[in-house]
């Protein structure tokens, strides 16, 4: 009887730029988080086996799932990077930015993920939706295999967060998933879906948790409070009061404790590791967090901690005994605080909700990131 | 001063502690409780405590199936009445247990209301087999555990676990979760199937993105072909032109099975098999054609016709076609003098070696295991 834990990367996880796999850092994060809390052993499913492994029935199974394949193969392909970004951002783009992007390797290695997703609707964003789907209901059938009553549990970072949300769709369309209601948790860090995807597709059921039919039965969404990502467009941020027609629905959602929003704050990385300040983005730091890890440890163990629980895992002192940020009080973290509270306060032309625009400030949110990193090398 | 703050907390402590720890042992003590009581309904397991009395604790036992019992169940019963079963064994528990409290019986009627609902659907339904149809709504079974509340959510109704119904609500979640764990059992096929289907849809694009006809850049990105003619869409894609909003049907997730060539650049050379020369090389421009692909097994098969030009090193060019067929590409064209050029060609796009380490990368790593795991 495992319980599963889907994770989904964000930008930026492609092997073209080289260094480790995306996992390795979320892999020794949710190690971490396991023995903290004291949760079932992890069983790390990275790929998928052919059959239920030794002993790993009362396990929680934990399955990164990757779609950047798509994204590499363009990087690669593209020779002369201007000349393909133009190809892929037509006339939305400014030749300044094209160049920007063309010649920074974070930008290059990082947005340029976002935008791909976005656009090539034909290749890119099928095969991601494919990839995260295979991944879920291929991880579930092995479970089924393993005996009992399976819990699934879906975290999402940054671009995975629309990535998954556009694939829930997908599986939620397919009629036994849509039946089952399947999803226990569905837990977006830094969520940029309601950037990419229409009002409707982001909030409508079945991710509406308690509405008709739900697909999804609880649903979180975490913020950094100073990573600029989940901020591109304010006025569109996700929130049950942009929700639109489903706005109602959301509100009582969150009045019934199902769904919800955590501020989350600080960086530190897993034991061994070195956290920077760009980490206020990544993925493990999230996982991490004083605000964020008892919640997921709570959905894990299928009871939430009680206050009595957490005075025991005392997780603020664990949390602090991680590897720290080595710039915690100085003017790059000041910097970086002012920079943020301009980048939220930012109002749309004209005062209306656009939808557009949101490239220009994730390039602008990302060189927010790499100045900061300038100051806290 | 510090020294005085410090002193007057270990004076102020033994005179606390006889009022205060009682209650922090009785508040750790219930909080535990709580905890240990939703862990029985969300793992499934519910446990008697040795003061249950007998009855109690035989209709818990027996509300609160093991799936390892649910094959042998179908076969003697059939999935209607093994439901039923489920009902029934709820409703002895629930006479041994239900307590007026904090809204018990109202989640109770809840669940079984669902029930109801289910049985009905699956007794209409398709006999022998069930299918997610059938079923009107068996999420509301299942146990939710809300992130930012208290107690846990079974169809729409919120169970606390205060001492003093502790059990009913123990017993609520063991007949919601015994139903939705044999419910799913009975969708297992459906559920494998959707799995192996999403498992080929993948492994097809693995081939196109290995195999088919390259794409450009312009041909990939439906946007772009808004540029070309005004006023109307027209499709680089099948994608493109089949539906411009999601219907969120898997077929719409499946790679291109026709698609159109649009300005594609490629090389061909034409067989001379003369003493001082083998062959002449072009560059082919293919301006418009539509390709039919059909994938089969571990490869795909392509026809397709396209209108081309070959531009060759002495700057002339000859106008023609493409043929591409499953076995390679033939381009006609209408060379000087009345004479024909048949030249062949390969795929330019795919022959750089950056494009070639990609498609290694983009094999599917879990595709494989996948499916054999579906086996």
């Amino acid at each position: 009887m495992p319980t599963l834990v889907y994770l989904i990367h964000g930008m930026g996880c492609g092997t073209s730029a080289g260094g480790s796999p995306w996992s390795a850092d979320v892999k020794q994060a949710m190690a971490c988080l396991q023995k903290s809390f004291g949760l079932a052993a992890l069983e790390w499913m990275d790929p998928i086996p052919d059959t239920v492994p030794k002993g790993s029935e009362k396990k929680t199974w934990v399955i990164p799932v990757s779609y950047y394949q798509a994204f590499d193969q363009f990087r690669a392909g593209a020779v002369d990077r201007a000349a393909a970004l133009r190809e892929v951002a037509g006339g939305a783009l400014s030749d300044a930015r094209i160049a920007d992007l063309a010649r920074e390797p974070f930008l290059w290695n990082n947005c340029l993920d976002v935008l791909l997703w976005w656009s090539d609707k034909v290749q890119a964003r099928p095969q991601a939706t494919v990839a995260i789907n295979t991944a879920i209901t291929a991880g579930d059938a092995l479970a089924r295999k393993a005996g009992g009553k399976t819990r699934r549990i879906v975290i999402a970072h940054s671009l995975g967060t629309a990535a998954t949300t556009y694939a829930l769709r997908y599986l939620a369309a397919s009629g036994p998933w849509q039946a089952t209601g399947g999803i226990d948790h569905f837990i977006t860090l830094a969520n940029v879906a309601p950037f990419l995807m229409p009002e409707d597709d982001v909030y409508s059921p079945p991710l509406l948790p308690g509405g008709q039919r739900p697909l999804v039965q609880t649903f979180a969404n975490v913020r950094q409070e100073l990573d600029p990502i989940p901020w591109l467009l304010p006025w569109r941020r996700h929130a049950s009061a942009h929700a639109g027609a489903w706005a109602a629905g959301w509100a009582t959602a969150e009045d019934m404790g199902l769904a919800g929003l955590v501020e989350s704050s600080g960086v530190v990385a897993p034991p061994n590791g070195k956290p920077e300040i760009t980490h206020v983005h990544g993925f493990a730091n999230y996982l991490l967090a004083r605000e964020v890890a008892p919640m997921i440890a709570g959905m894990i163990r299928g009871s939430n901690f009680t206050p009595t629980e957490l005075a025991t895992v005392d997780w603020p002192a664990q949390w602090a005994a991680l590897p720290q940020l080595a710039c915690p009080n100085t003017s790059a973290m000041t910097q970086l605080r002012a920079a943020m509270a301009t980048f939220k306060a930012h109002v749309a032309p004209g005062g209306d909700r656009p939808e557009g625009g949101w490239f220009e400030r994730l390039l602008a949110g990302a060189e927010l990131l790499m100045a900061a990193k300038k100051s806290c090398p | 001063m510090t020294r005085y703050r410090v002193a007057l907390r270990y004076a102020a402590l033994p005179l606390s502690l006889p009022l205060v720890l009682p209650l922090a042992l009785a508040a750790r003590a219930l909080s535990a409780q709580d905890t240990k009581a939703q862990a029985e309904c969300t793992t499934y397991q519910p446990a008697y405590r040795a003061t249950d009395p007998s009855a109690l604790r035989a209709a818990l036992k027996r509300a609160a199936w093991p799936t390892t019992e649910f094959d042998k169940l179908l076969v003697d019963s059939g999935p209607a009445a093994t439901l039923r079963r489920v009902r029934a064994r709820g409703l002895e528990l629930m006479s041994h247990t239900l307590v007026d409290t904090a809204g018990i019986p109202t989640a109770w009627v809840a669940v079984d209301s669902v029930l109801q609902l289910v049985i009905a659907g699956v007794e209409q339904g398709s006999g022998a087999t069930v299918r997610s149809t059938d079923i009107p709504d068996m999420g509301a079974l299942r146990v939710v555990q809300p992130p930012f509340g208290s107690g846990l959510l079974i169809a729409g109704r919120r169970l606390a676990f205060q001492d003093a119904d502790r059990v009913s609500s123990v017993a609520i979640c063991a007949v919601a979760s015994s139903a939705y764990a044999l419910l799913e059992f009975l969708l297992k096929a459906e559920l494998d199937r959707t799995a192996a289907t999403y498992a080929a849809i993948g492994e097809r694009w693995t081939l196109f993105a290995s195999s088919a006809y390259s794409m450009t850049w312009v041909e990939r990105l439906a946007a772009s072909c808004r540029l070309w003619v005004v006023g109307y869409v027209l499709s680089p894609t099948s994608q493109c032109w089949r539906r411009h909003r999601q219907q969120w049907t898997l077929d719409e997730l499946e790679p291109p099975r026709w698609r159109t060539v649009f300005a594609h650049p490629t090389a061909g050379f034409e067989p001379i098999l003369k003493a001082d020369s083998a062959y002449r090389t072009a560059t082919l421009a293919e301006w418009y054609g539509i390709l039919r692909l059909d994938y089969r097994g571990d490869a795909i098969r392509t026809w397709g016709l396209s209108v081309a030009t070959a531009h060759f090193a002495s700057d002339k060019y000859a106008a023609g076609g493409m043929l591409h067929t499953p076995v390679g590409r033939v381009g006609v064209f209408d060379g000087r003098g009345g004479r024909t050029i048949v030249m062949l060609s390969g795929d330019l796009l795919r022959w750089s070696p950056q494009a070639r380490t990609a498609l290694e990368g983009l094999k599917a790593r879990n595709v494989g295991a996948i499916r054999r795991s579906l086996r």
